[in-house]
């Protein structure tokens, strides 16, 4: 698909998603409890909506650049590595506005149908997992692909010992958080409105799965930034690795805030306010260090 | 030892130092674009006109000014040593 046309595929699914969130009615119960009036609700939207969308054209710049890059030496021993680097960035940029999208149409759906709220829910996941799990694993395909045509060859990884006792921690604990913390909230079933088997095979797993490519590939990449000659193509891979790592880092923790959402809707307005604006700016950061890396890469075969 | 390497090739080492796997296509462009011949024709003479373009598009990748001097340095080294063979790039220490 020529630029033009993933452009305009991408600005179609952006328009998509404002809609989603401005054609419905507000809930009257939200501008109730949050003595809002209706201009202000709407207002408030906007502040978040536009930053989002900056952002989401952010991370398709980022995409589109690095295809750019990957194109022009696509004869080239790192061709290959980073084509599919540029190929998961596409799926990853894709998936933001699609999969914000989706997540209103299925929250009207919901409230409009409640009897068929457990197989959306499946539904829901099944989507909003399947993207990044295919984004991450692209990615990380790529990064490792980079990194075999190094002339160091990667050892195994140091500190194994630890690093395997973090992993079963940080599994565990999420696990947990899953099951007891999001069960004991809101309706019997929790957030997931799951059976507890399920919320493990179809959530737990294939997050932890994802998390888990998507921090190699950040290994994967800083390791090719050490190793690799070239200080403005070692910078351009600095920015890549830590663009991807704030990614990850914001997919985890919008994942645990996932399932404190009935405690989360306790709160007052301001603090809700406090942790969207702090949401959207980290994915700044890290769809904004993607691009800059991407961008440099491209420069270097346009002078 | 007499270096059996062109001119160009050596340039182009000179420049992995700061621009990794893409050195020899940037090398190759400045050649082809700006002095309008083939890159494996480099000549010591061509030298100071490819230094100043590449002074020029460095800058456009970079706003570190230590480490454009210091390319710059290091292809006038290559350019006035007699055999024309490569010095170790100033980069190596940075």
């Amino acid at each position: 698909m020529r630029k033009n046309n993933q452009l305009t595929l991408f600005l179609l699914l952006v328009v998509v998603y404002i809609c989603t969130v401005f054609l419905p009615p507000i809930d009257p119960e939200i501008i109730e409890k949050y003595h809002l009036s209706l201009t202000s609700a709407y207002l408030l939207s906007l502040s978040i909506v536009v930053p989002l969308v900056a952002v989401w054209i952010c991370a398709f710049y980022g995409y589109w650049a690095l295809k750019r890059y990957a194109e022009t030496v696509k004869d080239t021993i790192e061709g290959r590595g980073l084509g599919q680097l540029a190929k998961g960035l596409m799926i990853l940029a894709f998936s933001l506005p699609t999969l914000a999208s989706v997540a209103s149409i299925f929250n009207y759906l919901a409230e409009s149908s409640p009897q068929y709220l457990q197989i959306m829910v499946i539904i829901h996941q099944l989507i909003i997992i399947a993207f990044p799990l295919v984004a991450f694993m692209m990615i990380s395909n790529g990064a490792e692909e980079l990194t075999s045509r190094l002339k160091k060859k990667m050892k195994a990884l140091q500190n194994y010992k630890l690093l395997s006792l973090l992993i079963i921690v940080f599994s565990s604990l999420f696990c947990w958080t899953i099951i007891a913390l999001a069960d004991k909230n809101a309706s019997p079933q929790g957030v997931y409105s799951l059976p507890e088997w399920l919320i493990v095979v179809a959530v737990v797993v294939p997050y932890l799965y994802m998390w888990y490519r998507g921090i190699m590939a950040v290994y994967y990449l800083s390791f090719y930034k050490d190793h690799v000659r070239g200080h403005v193509y070692k910078q351009a891979f600095g920015y890549l690795s830590q663009g991807l790592a704030a990614v990850i880092l914001l997919a985890i923790c919008i994942q645990f805030l996932a399932v404190l959402t009935p405690q989360l809707q306790r709160l007052n307005f301001t603090p809700i306010l406090i942790i969207l604006y702090i949401l959207v700016a980290m994915y700044a950061l890290g769809y904004g260090m993607i691009a800059v890396g991407a961008k440099k890469l491209k420069r270097i075969e346009e002078v | 030892m007499q270096s059996s390497k062109s001119l160009y090739k050596q340039a182009v080492d000179i420049s992995s130092e700061y621009l990794g796997p893409s050195a020899e296509r940037f090398i190759g462009r400045q050649v082809a674009n700006h002095l309008k011949k083939d890159p494996e024709r480099l000549t010591k003479q061509d030298m100071p006109r490819l230094i100043e373009w590449v002074r020029v598009t460095f800058s456009l990748l970079t706003d570190d000014q230590e480490l454009i001097e210091s390319f710059v340095a290091d292809l006038q080294t290559l350019s006035n040593t007699p055999s024309g063979k490569a010095q170790v790039p100033n980069a190596q220490s940075k």
